[in-house]
């Protein structure tokens, strides 16, 4: 079976000739700024972490890397990767053929590795997680599956009252067809190719309670990456965010309603209907209104962690009329004449 | 990887995951979940890495926590078997982790000056 040759060289950044330590190095580096708990581009890192975690894993190695030398000497990046004939005396050719009967088995996938690193390294590739000793003798691995993290987006309306919701993340799981084996009857399964995993968009229907909070983690057990022998599975969290509302503006719990009135309703004062998350609510305006001036609607605004919620502020815009009819304009202009007002224009 | 495009398919499922975000734990289902000795959990404690949601301060005994300190303490298992970082190192890589999520936070929606008496 052929698979893409990976430069584990490039993937660390370092030319061949580079030291252990500089390997080393190399790799911490590399590692820190892309594990997925660190990492500022969340997207590629699960991926790009496994990678570099692989390349350390051969590279650091020196046995491993003298094996890798001796293969990687002759391919680039990108080619498709066939074994030299000195690995077909040591271990047989049908380990890479189609539908040949295999005497080299690759036993296990989901290490988190390559399908180039388990056809290189996949009999001794043990290293990750916690591996014994099998009861046939062979090595059997076990490792629980790594947790997997997306964000929710849900409207404000949404985290108060509560819904149902269709979340789609897509995702390499094990092959169902072969069992994850790339294998059937020792013919290359037709669904994953041989590779054991496939690509798959899943859906879940997840109920969002009432009352979830911004950062709030909702946890679907067992639904993470799928473990490895008798690893249990990772959980899937999923991070609520709120969607930006086109009513207000959120700040921490608080919620923040642009009110416009008019220059004399800020002047005489008067009653508005504000728009909540959860129905409406009627505002006194004092007479002498300021611009600017915020009117604080205790507990109307979003969830909080720990229960209650914020507040909703109504911040008070003063808009004067673009236009004004001729007797409009004469009121004006009575009113400038005997204002007793000290503001002067 | 060499998962080709042709294998992939799109399943649907129609079970309704309902999880319970408020659900507490005691320190034993927590250190159990999160794949630690409680011993573990108790010392992160005591380092300030986690935190109970209720009865902080008070005995083991009446320690209660969420899903979202599991998820801390999982990051912090990570942290330490995947990058060979110390508790202490680990201390600091979640506090500037909060810190960047703050920052981030204020990225997306900067507060209104304007607004502010």
């Amino acid at each position: 079976m052929a698979v893409e040759f990976k430069d584990y060289y490039e993937i660390l950044g370092v030319p061949r000739t580079a030291s252990q330590d500089d390997i080393h190095r190399a790799f911490r580096k590399l590692a820190l700024k892309h594990h997925p708990d660190v990492a500022k581009d969340k997207t590629n890192a699960e991926e790009r972490f496994k990678e570099i975690n692989e390349a350390n894993e051969v590279l650091s190695d020196p046995e491993k890397r003298k094996k890798y030398d001796a293969l990687g000497a002759n391919w680039k990046q990108g080619e498709e990767f066939r074994p030299p004939p000195d690995w077909q005396e040591r271990y047989g050719e049908q380990a890479w053929s189609e539908g040949a009967p295999t005497e080299f088995e690759f036993h296990f996938g989901g290490t988190g590795f390559s399908d180039f690193f388990e056809n290189l390294f996949g009999m001794h590739g043990g290293g990750v997680g916690s591996s014994h000793r099998g009861a046939d003798g062979g090595e059997a691995f076990t490792q629980h599956g790594r947790d997997v993290e997306a964000d929710l987006m849900v409207t404000l309306e949404e985290a108060l009252r509560g819904s149902t919701r269709a979340v789609s993340l897509q995702r390499l799981v094990p092959c169902e067809k072969c069992g994850g084996t790339g294998r059937i009857n020792q013919k290359i399964c037709p669904e994953c190719n041989g590779g054991r995993r496939v690509a798959r968009t899943e859906t879940y229907q997840v109920k969002i309670p009432a009352g979830v909070y911004r950062g709030q983690l909702l946890r679907l057990s067992g639904q993470g990456e799928r473990g490895a022998g008798d690893g249990q599975s990772g959980d899937l969290f999923l991070r609520i965010r709120f969607a930006k509302h086109p009513d207000y503006r959120a700040e921490n719990d608080d919620l923040y309603y642009d009110l416009d009135v008019a220059p004399w309703d800020a002047v005489l004062g008067t009653t508005v209907s504000i728009p909540l998350l959860d129905g409406q609510a009627n505002l006194k305006i004092p007479a002498g209104a300021r611009n600017g001036q915020r009117f604080r609607l205790r507990g109307k605004g979003v969830p909080r962690r720990g229960g209650g919620r914020g507040d909703l502020f109504a911040v008070l815009h003063i808009q004067v009329p673009e236009r004004v009819g001729e007797h409009e304009r004469a009121l004006w202009e009575q009113l400038r004449r005997e204002s007793a007002s000290s503001v002067k224009g | 990887m060499n998962g080709s495009s042709s294998s992939r398919l799109t399943i649907v499922r129609l079970h309704i995951h309902s999880p319970s975000p408020g659900a507490l734990y005691d320190l034993e289902t927590l250190a159990r979940l999160a794949g630690v000795h409680p011993a573990l959990v108790s010392k992160y404690i005591r380092l300030g890495l986690v935190d109970p949601v209720v009865g902080e301060g008070r005995g083991e005994q009446e320690w209660r926590f969420d899903d979202s300190t599991l998820h801390t303490l999982r990051r912090i298992q990570r942290l330490r078997s995947d990058l060979g970082i110390n508790i202490n190192g680990v201390a600091a890589v979640l506090e500037l982790l909060r810190q960047i999520d703050g920052l981030q936070r204020e990225l997306t929606h900067p507060p209104d000056g304007r607004n502010v008496e």
